[in-house]
């Protein structure tokens, strides 16, 4: 079972999901490149630049693990990460567990995505300026600066770290991309895992997901927020293991 | 919880239950939200009542914060309020659970940043120039390196494209290079198709210096001094998160660019005019003799552009003594092409009979004393003796000659060696050897080029070349000499110049090889006749011995080998005094083909017929080819 985090923080995301399926299952956990403990000079802006090549990130981590076919748990935007890597190569994937995905963050017609454009490009320019304001809970420089022990136990926490420039980016091919289309050609069974109320991934947009893909099912925590794997990972585990069960 | 020390506190304070939904607000903060308590409290998360950008980082780091760590400090955000946004700065923890709030209530102290805000501002554009700045200084560094480390006009436009997909981040790019007259050439791709990119229209290009964007690319004039050298276009990536083409930074790399192309014209310009020059120098007559025959050849370097200082020359020296020479000046370009000009000058001038090679090398060596540039250079110079075949030599600091005899082993020629040129700090005699060749032996000079390699001894290069080149005594001089080079430098790709002159002494023999396209037919017939008339033939003698073997070149070469363009005839004249002592002449034609019989005997017998009514004997050999031997009393006479 392959767990991936979303924009934002890192593994840590899923402590209190992953212990759960430790005894029957192999947990693999990983940081995408820019975020956690990754290696920073393992960021291309060509390759990271779009969606794909997230997911041929995965592809070669479950290639070097030369795992049997995984189980798949993508949070946000690595839920569509995991979709595009089962398109890509179907036989490396059993199951996909996607949290509170979204195809597609800006409307587009009858399309709702939540987020005008106009939303975006501010977030978008909010992130571009603003990020000396965030780095304190971002940048890996300040944590790491030995000159000054009292940030160090400020903010002893390496939780949610990311480089600020990738993270940027990363916003960029976030928010920007359009996987609408990409649903339709997935073959792998699926569980949508989707939040009550969520600002970031809307109740129209876990329907709209369930709908198009395929072999999927569609549950509905009783959760407000984008991360249900924080605050409420007890429903996230059981949703999980009850479609598990199911098949 | 509404006392006064709650509600004026200087700062925002609010309470929020776990998915933030507000549960308490000061007056502080509803002051700035313009909003009543009732508006807010109960009904509004915290989440809404913050500007966009601030909404989403609140579900991606700031409740998985709070869920983790249980607080947040000092987080820049923006309120939405009545009167548009405000900047504050944003502290949160969870309640450990205590009187007044219960666990799993979160604190909110909220402080406004105008002023911050502003400070902070000035501090990110000063940052942002600043990384902004030096992400530019990083990729016209890499350009500019790039691009001034290439040779010639391709080196430089392939540079420009590897710098484009490269550090300048384009998906991909066409360049095109102005030619003189014709404005646009073809367009150079990188990463996308040939002629995928829109060639620019010049005329549009008047007076812009700066890179543009034009249907979705980037244009980049290339100006140099004087003249648009070029155009680049540049394909930006259009991935969500690709970060933009920076323009000028292109518009920098655009004149580096042009410029680099200015002295890379130059450049090749210079190298031409070297080139031209030596082979202007290289281009001599040798003297036309029928007692010797020569060939040579001229490989450039193939690592640079730039020419070297290698050259041959052959010339007479004086009466029946002719000269023959191979240099090599230190150094490359220009000035080795003219000092080798001025060195390949003094050595003819300094040749003459009374000289000899030792003291020809020694006035050289007083002569580079004047010319610099010609210090050092090696030089293998030979006089040969036209009627007795005696050869006197001399090197200074070069290879030896190899003679291949007619019949033998070919061997280096280790006498007569001396240091190169102006190598002796005071005048030194100069030694020379001598060796007498026989008719038929062959003399090769050479350059170190044609020995010398990294991955083999010079020792190996020496008995390599003796290898290549025994049993060719018979082989016509331009093809041993073409077999020599092509073998000899098999495999190197970065060669230094080298330069090759075979000689051979054909004494009173006439040998020549005519190609079976007959193309020298006239030049053979012109030397055969000459070569007769020095025997003291008369001029009928020389008409009809001329005819009869025109009539055999030409059935050996149709015939024989049927015009096949690699193919020779050799043609082999000697004087043959008979017993009684009457002088004939005796001619071989010889091909390595197989006349077609009986059909053609038709025509051949013709030809046959003309030669037999020209001389007094004739006979026709099978064997290794074709050869026909011609014998004619050579009568003398005035010619």
């Amino acid at each position: 079972m392959v767990f991936a985090h979303g924009f934002g923080c890192d593994q840590g995301m899923w402590r209190h999901v992953a212990p759960a399926f430790t005894r029957d299952h192999r947990v693999v956990l990983f940081d995408h490149v820019g975020a956690g403990g990754s290696e920073l000079t393992a960021y291309s802006p060509a390759r990271h630049g779009r969606l794909d090549g997230y997911a041929t990130d995965v592809i070669e981590i479950l290639d070097a693990l030369d795992l049997p076919p995984a189980i798949f748990v993508g949070h946000s935007v690595s839920a569509m990460i995991g979709v595009l890597a089962a398109i890509d190569r179907p036989e490396r994937f059993e199951r996909l567990v996607l949290v509170c995905p979204s195809p597609r963050y800006i409307d587009d017609g009858d399309y709702r995505g939540g987020f005008s454009q106009a939303e975006i490009d501010e977030l978008l320019e909010t992130m571009d300026g603003n990020y000396l304001g965030w780095s304190v809970h971002i940048a890996p420089v300040i944590m790491g600066a030995p000159e000054r022990p009292e940030l160090a136990a400020e903010l002893a926490s390496s939780f949610c770290r990311s480089d600020p420039a990738i993270a940027r980016r990363f916003a960029r091919t976030t928010f920007l991309s359009d996987n609408r289309t990409d649903l339709d050609r997935v073959r792998t069974p699926s569980l949508v895992l989707q939040c009550r109320h969520d600002a970031i991934a809307p109740r129209e947009v876990g329907d709209y997901v369930h709908r198009h893909l395929r072999d999927s099912e569609l549950v509905v925590l009783d959760a407000t927020g984008h991360c249900p794997n924080l605050s409420v990972p007890e429903q996230v585990v059981t949703a999980m293991r009850n479609y598990l069960a199911g098949t | 919880m509404s006392d006064d020390r709650w509600d004026d506190a200087p700062c925002g304070l609010l309470t929020l239950d776990r998915d933030g939904t507000v549960l308490d607000a000061n007056r502080t903060v509803l002051g700035w939200l313009g909003r009543e308590r009732a508006d807010v409290v109960g009904g509004a998360r915290l989440q809404d009542l913050l500007a966009v950008g601030g909404r989403i980082y609140w579900d991606t780091h700031l409740a998985p914060l709070l869920h983790v760590d249980g607080r947040f400090d000092e987080v820049a955000l923006e309120l939405v309020t009545a009167s548009g946004r405000l900047p504050v700065v944003m502290s949160a923890a969870a309640s450990p659970g205590s009187e007044d709030v219960p666990a799993g209530v979160t604190r909110v102290a909220i402080h406004s940043a105008w002023e911050r805000s502003r400070y902070e501002q000035e501090l990110r554009a000063a940052r942002s120039v600043a990384e902004l700045s030096a992400r530019r200084t990083r990729a016209l560094q890499h350009a500019t390196a790039a691009l001034s480390s290439a040779l010639g006009v391709d080196g430089v436009a392939a540079a420009l494209l590897a710098a484009a997909v490269g550090p300048l981040g384009a998906r991909s790019s066409t360049l095109w290079l102005t030619d003189p007259g014709t404005g646009l050439g073809a367009g150079l791709a990188e990463g996308e198709a040939a002629g995928s990119a829109a060639a620019p229209v010049l005329g549009d290009l008047a007076g812009r210096r700066e890179a543009f964007v034009e249907g979705g690319r980037v244009v980049v004039p290339l100006h140099g001094q004087s003249t648009l050298q070029g155009v680049l276009s540049l394909r930006p990536y259009d991935d969500p998160g690709a970060d933009p083409l920076d323009l000028p930074v292109l518009t920098a790399v655009g004149q580096q660019a042009g410029l680099a192309l200015d002295r890379a014209h130059l450049y090749e310009q210079s190298a031409s005019v070297a080139h031209e020059l030596q082979r202007s120098l290289l281009a001599i007559a040798p003297p036309d003799d029928p007692r010797f025959a020569v060939a040579t050849t001229y490989r450039p370097g193939v690592e640079m552009l730039e020419v070297g200082g290698d050259w041959h020359d052959i010339f007479l020296a004086g009466d029946g003594l002719l000269a023959l020479c191979v240099g090599d000046v230190v150094g490359r370009g220009l000035a080795a092409a003219s000092a080798m000009g001025q060195l390949r000058s003094a050595v003819r001038a300094v040749a003459g009979p009374e000289a000899g090679p030792g003291r020809l090398l020694s006035r050289l060596d007083r002569f580079v004393e004047q010319v610099e540039a010609a210090s050092m250079a090696t030089l293998a110079y030979a006089e040969l003796d036209l009627a007795t075949g005696e050869l006197r030599y001399a090197c200074a600091g070069h290879p030896p000659p190899l003679l291949v005899p007619a019949d033998g082993e070919p061997r280096l020629l280790w006498d007569g060696r001396s240091p190169p040129l102006g190598a002796f700090t005071r005048p030194q005699h100069r030694g020379e050897a001598r060796v007498r060749l026989a008719e038929g032996d062959r003399l090769l000079l050479y350059t170190d080029g044609l020995v010398e390699r990294r991955d083999r001894t010079l020792d190996e290069g020496f008995e390599l070349l003796r290898e290549t080149v025994t049993g060719s005594a018979d082989a016509p001089l331009e093809e041993v000499v073409q077999q020599l080079t092509r073998s000899m430098l098999r495999d190197e790709s970065t060669r230094d110049d080298v330069c090759v002159l075979l000689l051979s002494w054909n004494g009173s023999v006439f040998e020549r090889h005519v190609g079976a396209d007959l193309s020298t037919l006239s030049a053979t017939r012109h030397a055969l006749g000459g070569w007769l008339a020095s025997r003291g033939a008369d001029r009928d003698t020389q008409m009809d011995v001329v005819l009869a073997v025109s009539e055999a070149l030409a059935n050996a070469a149709e015939h024989g080998l049927r015009g096949d363009p690699n193919e020779a005839v050799r043609v082999r004249a000697v004087v043959d005094r008979r017993a009684d002592g009457r002088d004939d002449v005796v001619v071989t034609v010889h091909d390595r083909g197989q006349w077609r019989t009986p059909d053609p005997l038709i025509d051949r017998g013709r030809g046959l017929r003309i030669i037999e009514a020209l001389v007094d004997d004739m006979l026709v050999r099978h064997e290794q080819g074709t050869t026909v031997v011609l014998r004619s009393r050579l009568q003398k006479g005035s010619s």
